[in-house]
């Protein structure tokens, strides 16, 4: 599927006050045409200050020194918030303050950001009970947001956000609380999504069959970027885990038989390597 | 040292989901709790840890029950560590925070010192001591909440998603520092919903389902039955998935 968008990053940085190193170095990147863009890195490698960018509340509600300039589309978050915000669905790494915490119950939660936005009743109770399903939360539509689980509200929080189908997605590890099932609805539909999204996560294996794009962080710089499969074969550090496809080809010595020393990082890759391993 | 469940009964007020365990028995040594989303484990995990009470069935710890313990007593026995940090820090410096269950403990000056030097080290916080918990990233609160665990060594430890927000050297850290504490003879039960990871490490596991105890023995053995996998509503391992989807024998869980 072609996909149309923009994404210009001139060296930016970001100091947080009392912070003895910056939180982001000189970050830089052009890109056009991408879809969902991956950030993965260890912890304090900059991710989650990538995501404040993004949402373009750094620094308006996060206190921060930001330098140099940014622009996802036609839009840069930092001047043209207003409009920009209209377009974004942003989700934290933590669902729980997320959620408004005044609203009696979960359909009331999904129904929020559409009632705000002045979206006709009918309207709100199709998108409402879409998303629910969507997202494994129809039988909880009744209760109370704080009756939920943990991994049910992070549920809860992202599909409040993609009510309002959102054209640029800002995802802050949205599955960690999730169970197995959870996360590969949500994957799932990430894929089929017609959002710009970009996603912090430490699920590698999904973001290797679903992402066009890794942004590789390190200590608050990016150290590679480009497809899964290359940013896989380069980085080899066992400091950054693999894709589980990776790590069993590698273990199996299937190689891709396109070069013949890159391993594969999705399932249709693995299937590839297998077949040529056992035909060789 | 050993934690019973006997014909438990809990269910929240105004709720209709109810948490039923006829019998547990959680040894020395490391099991996880699974389950899908709702299944009830975080709510076992209060009731284990004396955090909420129920008045059908009991709760004991070497036969005595858990609500005839003093608080002190208790705290003394069972560690908890949250799911969410947040909920269990108060203290303005991750050393003050490490401390603060120590000095409830009455432990000397001297002996609090060294053991909150040798926990920050073990859970690489050491540079952190002196922040405020809420200034820290989301993964170094999960291993702040760990560590004010692992400072009074209770011999039963409750871990509610240790794992959520940690990068993969940071997850390899805990798992060690679980498995070691299981060697010593502790009694260890984690949340968890990497089943790749419970299957690779974790001996024994007690699957959870709407509200319902579904399985409680060896990991390998309740993953050799892909029906009660998938009746629990979970996946699983990855590289089991793989090696099934291409035809070749899966992996042989060791433990």
């Amino acid at each position: 599927m072609a996909f149309n968008s923009k994404i210009v990053f001139s060296h930016v940085s970001v100091s947080y006050p009392a912070a003895s190193q910056p939180a982001l170095k000189d970050f830089s990147i052009r890109l056009t045409n991408k879809h969902i863009i991956g950030i993965i890195g260890n912890s304090r490698a900059g991710k989650t200050t990538l995501c404040h960018l993004l949402a373009g509340t750094l620094p308006k509600m996060v206190d921060g020194e930001v330098s140099g300039h940014y622009q996802i589309n036609q839009w840069s978050p930092q001047q043209d918030w207003g409009v920009y915000n209209h377009q974004t669905g942003v989700v934290l790494q933590d669902a729980s303050s997320q959620l408004t915490s005044f609203t009696e119950t979960v359909a009331d939660e999904l129904a929020f950001n559409l009632i705000n936005r002045g979206i006709q009743s009918q309207q709100i109770k199709k998108k409402v009970r879409r998303v629910a399903q969507l997202f494994g939360l129809t039988n909880q539509l009744t209760l109370s947001p704080a009756a939920l689980s943990g991994g049910q509200k992070q549920r809860l929080a992202i599909a409040s956000v993609i009510v309002t189908d959102p054209a640029i997605l800002i995802m802050d590890d949205p599955t960690s609380q999730m169970d197995s099932r959870g996360r590969q609805i949500f994957f799932h539909w990430l894929q089929q999504t017609t959002a710009l999204v970009f996603i912090t996560s430490y699920e590698v294996d999904a973001l290797a069959e679903v992402a066009d794009e890794l942004w590789l962080m390190d200590k608050g710089q990016l150290v590679d970027h480009g497809t899964p499969f290359a940013v896989f074969n380069r980085f080899t550090s066992p400091r950054i885990k693999h894709p589980v496809c990776w790590q069993l080809a590698k273990k199996m010595g299937w190689v891709l038989p396109t070069d013949g020393q890159s391993y594969p990082v999705n399932y249709q890759q693995l299937e590839e390597a297998f077949h040529a391993a056992q035909d060789s | 040292m050993q934690l019973k469940i006997h014909n438990l009964r809990f269910s929240y007020p105004q709720q209709q989901f109810t948490v039923k365990a006829d019998h547990l028995d959680l040894q020395p040594g490391l099991t996880a709790m699974i389950g899908e989303n709702g299944a009830g484990k975080s709510t076992l995990f209060k009731l284990l840890g004396g955090l909420v009470t129920t008045h059908q069935g009991k709760i004991t710890v070497d036969q005595q029950p858990l609500k005839d313990f003093l608080k002190t007593e208790r705290a003394r026995k069972i560690g908890l560590a949250f799911q969410d940090p947040d909920d269990q820090f108060f203290n303005s410096s991750v050393k003050k925070e490490v401390e603060w269950e120590l000095r409830q403990l009455k432990v000397p000056a001297k002996k609090r010192s060294e053991t909150v030097t040798a926990v920050l080290k073990e859970t690489n916080l050491s540079q952190q001591a002196q922040q405020n918990p809420y200034d820290l990233s989301l993964s170094d609160r999960k291993l702040l909440s760990i560590a004010t665990v692992l400072a009074p060594n209770p011999q039963i430890a409750l871990f509610d998603e240790p794992m959520i927000a940690l990068d993969w050297p940071s997850q390899q850290l805990v798992s060690h520092i679980f498995t070691k504490l299981a060697k010593r003879g502790h009694t260890i039960l984690v949340i968890s919903h990497n089943l790749d990871w419970v299957a690779q490490n974790v001996p024994q596991v007690i699957v959870m389902g709407r509200g319902k105890v579904i399985f409680a023995g060896k990991t390998r053995d309740f993953l050799h039955q892909p029906t009660l996998v998938k009746k629990s509503n979970l996946l699983l391992p990855k590289v089991t998935r793989l090696t099934m989807a291409l035809g070749i024998n899966p992996p042989q869980y060791r433990l």
